[in-house]
């Protein structure tokens, strides 16, 4: 046989090992069209950072104290591609319409990207390759892996950060491209390892800016002394503008995480232990530059953390198949100091504390506070002590019509490290250092009841997250969010509602801070094809 | 209750002997693979359709996947036994462990229940007596046992000789007042011994006799689903 000849035999062999290999494709399409229309009640308005800093994106999309906050479209597109029962491929695209022009100039009249500004958000875009060896599955790719058995909180849950932009999504994972394995060598047991090569921070909302920018905001440290020490500093040099620049973690293997996650059944329960290596989705303030001019630049981080979770989850049958779930993980955070430097005076000094081992009258540690090198203890941000968050739950359908939901939670989803948190109190003129501080890692009582009419076509939810005082918290005040909707399913898969989303209490606390949101009432419409 | 089939002829020996028939008859394969069509009939005339396909294996495991509409495309219940349930929400790519409460809730906005669309067995929970029987059908009074915890203690139900099958089931409360009504429709042999119904019609007057009425779409019988497919790893991929 010539070589040619050889070839051809062989090429014939490998097309018809191809078509032999090839299974047809399965392929299904989905999606969504959607308006979301919002009107912002009272909060705080949003100016951009500086007059010289660029104006946030699009421009005409401003947080006023009444206005519209959201006039969005979306066109969802959903595809899954399936050959045999061996591959899978989903790709799921979010494409927004802003509904705010970025019309700055008349050139940018003229241009339809900035007329009518848009964005993509990539849902899902991964790869499943299931049996790739005997009970073994993969998926490869930008997804979403959501672990724990609370509803919504899920301090287990941290491989993929938040979007934190909508109070209406209440913490919705953001995809990420990541490897994951499933390994289910008997029954319901299954052991999940994922690596996450590249660190995605959270979205944030457009408010939280105000948690870093607002001029007689506490400096963000545990210890008390230099904390109003820092506030007589700005007190004496107020800050006429503050730049927040990041740091973001380099894209190296030793900011890449991972999850490993074991899950089965015990005696009826669904139980499940975890462990992640990453970071903190938001980020911390880490370093305060004061310049010339009473600029300061602030720069912020995002902490490592290293979690041990774990959950449970049952039903009870003799209270009638009442739902409960346990969900708690411990986290140990790496420690975050506060980097203060004062560059006004053409140096770059340090600001640090000195330790006097002696004590004030409330118990506080006092400091020697110094200007210059060298440098001694700068005040903890994020101490190294780890903490707990847990979710308690559990629901009940008490009818065909009602259905209740309680949760107790112990750190809110956005809530992170051992120590206190500090809100300057609400005053009518600029004032530095009257603080009121509480408890970082706060409990809460999250209780929801849907009543469904009609054929399930009408949906009254009314479900409120309420923050109870606790030990140690300085003067407790009440505050709370209130999320009551109204939902109807006008015809198959088109729904519109109606709601809102009330922030209560006074701006120096968890959902009265300006950073955190302000109260919005919204109306959407919905057609899932 | 719907996926019901033919034992051929019984002899009524007594209530129970019957009811153990229809159980038998309904269980009579050892996996199932169900599409149907959901039609909830507004009482203007209207009607929404849900698409869905169940899985089956004798006698407790049941997965459900939706199709259509559209917002429950890619969902997904699991039923593992009794007493454990699970649901994915492919929004949230979640699957959460849900409460068996969850089967008082209705099917979809529809006139079945959760619990409607569990029962494959009358036998365990109820107490038969024969109360009347001709050439072609038994009728039969089923009153729940005692310690069972059951939306309708009290059940009257026409079963048809030939098949084993029920044709009409009435379920009503304590007084024996009817609740609901399901009527079955057009049984026929969709697969080697099986006999299935066209469709199933319920109607539940508490609700101004509301109608649902699923259509069997396909069935296809002891294709050798194994209980590893009825698991919540089945349910996250997306079967």
């Amino acid at each position: 046989m010539s070589t040619k000849r050889g070839l051809v035999v062989v090429a014939g062999l490998v097309g018809f090992w191809c078509a032999s290999a090839r299974a047809d494709v399965d392929v299904k399409f989905g999606g969504q069209i959607a308006s979301d229309i919002r009107y912002r009640l009272g909060g705080e308005e949003v100016p951009p950072p500086s007059p010289t800093a660029e104006v946030p994106f699009p421009s005409q999309q401003r947080l006023l104290r009444y206005g519209f906050s959201r006039n969005e479209n979306l066109i969802k597109a959903q595809l899954t591609l399936s050959i045999s029962d061996r591959v899978k491929a989903v790709a799921d695209v979010d494409f927004y319409w802003y509904g705010y022009s970025d019309v700055n100039d008349i050139d940018s009249a003229t241009l339809h990207e900035r007329v009518d500004p848009y964005r993509l958000e990539a849902n899902a875009a991964y790869v499943d390759i299931y049996k790739i060896l005997p009970k073994l599955d993969l998926r490869i790719g930008r997804q979403v892996v959501v672990w724990g058995t609370g509803d919504k909180f899920n301090p287990t849950n941290n491989l993929n950060t938040l979007d934190l932009s909508d109070p209406l999504l209440f913490g919705k994972a953001i995809a990420n491209n990541m490897i994951r394995a499933d390994w289910n060598p008997w029954g319901d047991l299954i052991l999940t390892a994922v690596w996450v090569p590249i660190f995605r921070p959270a979205q944030l909302p457009r408010t939280a800016p105000l948690a870093v920018t607002t001029p007689n905001r506490p400096a963000p440290v545990q210890e008390e002394y230099i904390r109003s020490t820092l506030g007589s500093f700005a007190m004496a040099m107020p800050p006429s503008q503050i730049n927040v620049l990041t740091m973001q973690p380099d894209p190296s293997i030793a900011n890449s995480q991972v999850g490993v996650r074991l899950a089965g059944r015990i005696l009826g329960l669904d139980v499940s232990a975890s462990y992640y290596h990453g970071r903190w989705g938001i980020p911390t303030p880490a370093w305060a530059v004061q310049k010339p001019g009473g600029i300061v630049d602030a720069i912020v981080m995002w902490p490592r953390m290293d979690v041990v979770g774990a959950d449970l989850a049952g039903s009870i049958e003799k209270l009638k198949g009442l739902g409960w779930w346990i969900e708690t993980a411990v986290f140990f955070p790496q420690k975050i100091t506060y980097g203060t430097y004062n560059d006004s005076f053409g140096g770059h000094d340090p600001i640090t504390f000195e330790d006097k081992g002696t004590k004030d009258a409330n118990g506080n540690e006092l400091y020697q506070p110094h200007l210059t090198a060298p440098e001694f203890q700068r005040g903890t941000v994020i101490p190294s002590t780890p903490f707990v968050k847990l979710t308690a739950g559990m629901d009940f359908t008490w009818n065909k019509y009602l259905y209740s939901n309680l949760q107790y939670v112990y750190g809110f989803i956005d809530e992170f490290g051992a120590g206190q948190q500090c809100y300057a109190r609400p005053n009518p003129t600029l004032v530095f250092g009257d603080n009121r501080c509480e408890a970082r890692i706060g409990h809460y009582l999250v209780v929801g009841s849907d009543l469904k009419l009609f054929s399930d076509q009408l949906l009254i939810r009314f479900f409120g997250a309420f923050k109870v005082p606790q030990m140690g918290d300085e003067d407790p005040k009440f505050t709370a969010v209130l999320f009551p909707q109204i939902a109807w399913a006008v015809w198959d898969a088109t729904e519109l509602s109606v709601g809102a989303f009330v922030f209560l209490g006074d701006r120096d606390t968890k959902f009265g801070d300006p950073a955190a949101g302000a109260s919005e009432i919204f109306m959407k419409a919905r057609f899932t094809y | 209750m719907l996926l019901c089939l033919s034992a051929g002829r019984a002899s009524a020996d007594g209530g129970a002997d019957v009811l153990g028939k229809v159980d038998t008859a309904m269980n009579n394969f050892t996996d199932g693979e169900f599409e149907s069509k959901l039609f909830i009939r507004d009482p203007s005339g209207q009607s929404r359709e849900i698409d869905f396909t169940t899985y089956q294996k004798v006698p407790d495991k049941r997965l459900v996947r939706f199709s259509a509409p559209g917002d429950l495309k890619g969902m997904g219940v699991l039923v593992e036994n009794k007493d454990v349930m699970y649901v994915f929400l492919p929004g949230f790519q979640k699957v959460r462990r849900v409460g068996t409460h969850v089967k008082a809730q209705t099917f979809m906005g529809s006139d079945f229940s959760y619990e409607d669309m569990s029962l494959s067995r009358y036998s365990p929970t109820y107490d038969a007596k024969l109360v009347k029987e001709d050439a072609n059908s038994w009728e039969l009074d089923l009153t729940v046992k005692p310690g069972q915890e059951i939306e309708y203690p009290h059940v009257h139900m026409w079963v048809d000789k030939k098949s084993a099958q029920p044709t009409k089931i009435d379920f009503g409360d304590g007084s024996g007042k009817v609740l609901k009504t399901a009527e079955y429709f057009d049984y026929h042999i969709d697969g080697g011994t099986h006999w299935g119904p066209s469709k199933v019609v319920v109607t539940d007057h508490r609700r101004n006799d509301h109608k649902s009425e699923i259509q069997f779409v396909s069935t296809k019988l002891n294709q050798g689903l194994k209980d590893d497919f009825f698991t919540q790893r089945t349910l996250i991929r997306g079967h």
